[in-house]
């Protein structure tokens, strides 16, 4: 009864505010009732129009905890869950000192966030570097290493990559999505050496047999194996 | 291992556009077979302790049965990387 009885004073509430004016409420309402239609006047409306969305939250926020129960923690927003969309930066606003790297695994969180100088990704097209103020680029990866240089030249990490995408956006953050991505003192010498060795002869008998799939699976094989073998500096 | 009718209509309508074709594309595997393959080809060049904790990412497949009566039917599993 009480919740029917509100709402009805509510939808009264707005259209006698709208005609009464500002700060004039109905009596009887309670204290957050006469509150929230204040709010809710064109005036208020308007004003929420024009927030953006951090000052909009801030004042759903503050609008909320003045009627919310004490024990009660504030909803969460899409803005406190997923990391912020990329902004396009402003015309003639200076490049940012660091690169805001994101590196994803399917499994796991390689890198979020992170603040770094130089990260080198081994593209389908060509290996190449990525700077803050590096023109936005989707850019396709090939089996090969992946290095983040969080002080350039000065403290590198290396991981070697399976395949996946690179993301280089706008306002200079940078995502890295790949499948595997394994620390090159994680990789066998022996069995790459090994596993070379074995798609390179499967390769041939492949090509022998005309079987153009296995053929093709092992080339992957072999592309693959030569990656790592390169990377472990062979 | 399996061929992919998808992938090769794919790598066909690429050529005619002029477009070139990786190879894997042109011999019929999808992207996702390529970029699963190039992963397991990485977790089996692990060392070990690495290696065993990969070894869980490895299979991904699917197994369904049909119930009747209150009776599980036969399962069958699916390897959704066939292609």
């Amino acid at each position: 009864a009480g919740a029917g009885a509100m709402a009805a004073m509510l939808r009264a509430g707005c259209g006698l505010a709208r005609a009464l004016g500002r700060g004039r409420t109905l009596p009887g309402a309670s204290e957050g009732a006469r509150r929230w239609l204040r709010s809710s006047t064109p005036a208020g409306q308007d004003e929420g129009a024009a927030l953006s969305d951090a000052a909009s939250k801030e004042a759903f926020i503050s609008r909320w905890t003045e009627v919310a129960p004490s024990t009660l923690p504030p909803p969460l927003t899409p803005a406190d869950i997923f990391p912020g969309k990329a902004q396009a930066p402003e015309a003639g606003a200076a490049v940012p000192e660091k690169l805001r790297l994101n590196f994803y695994l399917p499994h796991d969180v390689a890198a979020e966030g992170e603040e770094v100088d130089l990260v080198l990704v081994p593209a389908v097209t060509g290996d190449f570097g990525v700077m803050p103020g590096h023109v936005p680029t989707i850019a396709q990866l090939r089996p090969g290493v992946v290095s983040v240089h969080k002080e350039l030249d000065k403290d590198v990490q290396k991981w070697f990559v399976s395949s996946g995408f690179a993301f280089v956006h706008e306002d200079s953050s940078t995502d890295v999505c790949a499948v595997e991505a394994v620390p090159l003192e994680d990789l066998d010498p022996e069995a790459v050496k090994a596993g070379l060795a074995e798609y390179t002869a499967k390769l041939a008998s492949a090509s022998s047999s005309g079987d153009d799939y296995e053929a093709a699976a092992a080339q992957v094989g072999v592309e693959v194996y030569s990656a790592m073998n390169a990377a472990l500096g062979n | 291992e399996g061929r992919a009718p998808g992938g090769r209509r794919q790598a066909m309508a690429a050529a005619a556009s002029g477009a070139a074709s990786a190879y894997w594309r042109v011999a019929g595997m999808t992207y996702l077979k390529y970029s699963n393959l190039c992963a397991n080809m990485v977790r089996a060049a692990l060392k070990e302790p690495t290696k065993s904790a990969a070894a869980a990412r490895e299979g991904v497949y699917l197994r369904a049965s049909k119930w009747e009566n209150g009776k599980q039917g036969e399962q069958v599993v699916t390897d959704l990387l066939q292609k």
